[in-house]
């Protein structure tokens, strides 16, 4: 049972943040302190102290999120560049984090294992396979090592690696059913820290078993489970927990991610799923298919040619061009 | 007044409690209460230094759900949300100040740590309330042995 009340306030303080909280004129001011900073650094070319140019990209992501929230939580609009952009800037961090591993190999990561996760399954939303690809072989590559510190508590982040996997027809460490487990005994035998991993998937584990049913009534009972384990937990906000976090927590992606790749396999998805979560303007977001690339931010399309140009191993070099 | 009484007062409708008290019970019933209220969140913790978030406004609209009754407007709690405060009884006396028309009230149960425990009952009986000292400390004053109405 879901209090309305709860939810709805928690809901007004969540969009107040980016009214009255994080000002959008703030974090521009700081992007554009990081901006000059950036210019100034790959001007010199110096290489000794360019790992401040990957540091910087967090900048660039505050900005994007806080112009996501301005177009689409605050103005309503059905407007995903910002969303798009800090997505991008995740998957340059990256790119960029791999170039230190020998220099900086402990050094503190501008992105989390769960913002790569959401950024995988959005290029996945959005059609971007190149990409998309890319950060998968990045993910598999580093997994349970420092770039991929897969001791993760939220269990819709296993949920959608999970799904993403089996979508996809992919595995990581030999498996894509029951994950988390996996991984858990995994990292447990090879004495990594492995505490925060779940040992079940509450709600999740249901719908793992049953995400690909043709009965519209049970997918809607699934869809309808999941929107109230969010909603429950979106109601907590400011207090840390799964989707207790102003970032994303009353953006219901992971089960736009199901109902995605439902439309795409041809089994039916329900029309309107009701309730608050899933008719604020972050979830009625359209996507296209494929969603157009974002315009590139100046200073991350500049980091991104000076990587280029002085690290042949940058992984993006393998590639051509992208985005 | 028996322990059993005070017990009742606090926690009305709580069908948890005897059977709490049967089997983890102590002999002291402050903290039998304390553990009681906080492990069933029927009383809300707060730091002394105040609230982290919004604490005591999701605290009262759980206990609404719970119990089927309204409290306070959205608007009286946006109010209670953005109220600054330099002391924790500050806003609870602006809580209380929302919640009497209806009235209820929010309660200071006696502790000896650091922190407030909160919880929320009907004023009707606030004569018993107040009176009764629960906590069994010479060393701290005697108001504070008692639970408390912030007015």
């Amino acid at each position: 049972m879901i209090n309305p009340k709860k939810l709805e306030m928690a809901y007004k303080r969540y969009s107040n943040n980016f009214v009255d909280g994080i000002k959008f004129e703030d974090v521009k001011d700081k992007y554009d302190a990081s901006k000059s900073k950036i210019e100034k650094l790959v001007e010199q070319n110096d290489i000794k102290k360019d790992h401040i140019l990957l540091i910087n990209l967090n900048k660039i992501f505050s900005y994007y999120l806080s112009l996501w929230k301005q177009d689409v939580l605050i103005s309503g609009e059905n407007n995903p560049e910002g969303l798009k952009n800090m997505q991008k800037v995740v998957f340059y961090q990256c790119m960029g984090q791999d170039l230190y591993t020998i220099r900086y190999p402990e050094m503190i990561l501008g992105y989390s294992f769960r913002e790569v996760v959401i950024t995988l399954v959005h290029f996945t939303m959005y059609g971007w396979e190149k990409e998309e690809n890319i950060l998968y072989d990045f993910v598999v590559h580093h997994f349970g090592g420092h770039l991929i510190y897969a001791n993760e508590e939220n269990r819709h982040i296993w949920f959608l690696l999970e799904l993403y996997l089996q979508y996809r027809n992919k595995t990581i460490m030999g498996t894509n059913k029951q994950l988390h487990l996996a991984v858990k005994n995994s990292f447990k035998e090879a004495g990594q820290r492995c505490a925060s991993i779940p040992d079940d998937l509450d709600v999740y584990d249901e719908v793992l078993e049953r995400w690909f049913t043709g009965d519209l009534q049970e997918i809607e009972s699934l869809i309808s489970t999941m929107s109230l384990y969010h909603s429950a937990l979106a109601s907590e906000i400011g207090q840390l927990g799964e989707f207790g976090d102003f970032r994303y927590g009353f953006y219901p992606f992971e089960i736009l991610f199901l109902l995605h790749v439902r439309r795409k396999l041809g089994l039916p998805v329900p029309t309107q799923p009701d309730g608050l979560l899933m008719n604020n303007p972050e979830a009625k977001m359209v996507f296209g298919d494929p969603e157009p690339y974002p315009k590139w931010d100046p200073v991350l399309q500049k980091i991104d040619q000076f990587y280029r140009e002085n690290y042949s191993e940058y992984i993006p070099n393998r590639h051509g061009e992208l985005f | 007044m028996q322990d059993q009484e005070i017990a009742q007062l606090i926690f009305p409708d709580n069908k948890d409690l005897e059977p709490f008290l049967r089997d983890e019970g102590s002999d002291d019933i402050h903290e039998d209460l304390l553990k009681f209220g906080l492990k069933t969140k029927q009383f809300l913790y707060v730091d002394y230094k105040g609230e982290q978030d919004q604490e005591i406004v999701n605290f009262i609209m759980d206990y609404e759900f719970a119990h089927h009754v309204e409290l306070a407007a959205k608007e009286d709690l946006e109010h209670l949300e953005a109220y600054n405060y330099e002391f924790l009884p500050d806003k609870i006396r602006e809580v209380n100040k929302i919640l009497l028309p209806k009235g209820y009230g929010l309660f200071s149960y006696p502790t000896s740590g650091d922190f407030y425990a909160l919880f929320i009952a009907k004023l009707e009986n606030i004569t018993t309330l107040l009176q009764e000292e629960l906590l069994l400390d010479e060393r701290i004053p005697f108001q504070e042995r008692c639970i408390q109405y912030y007015r």
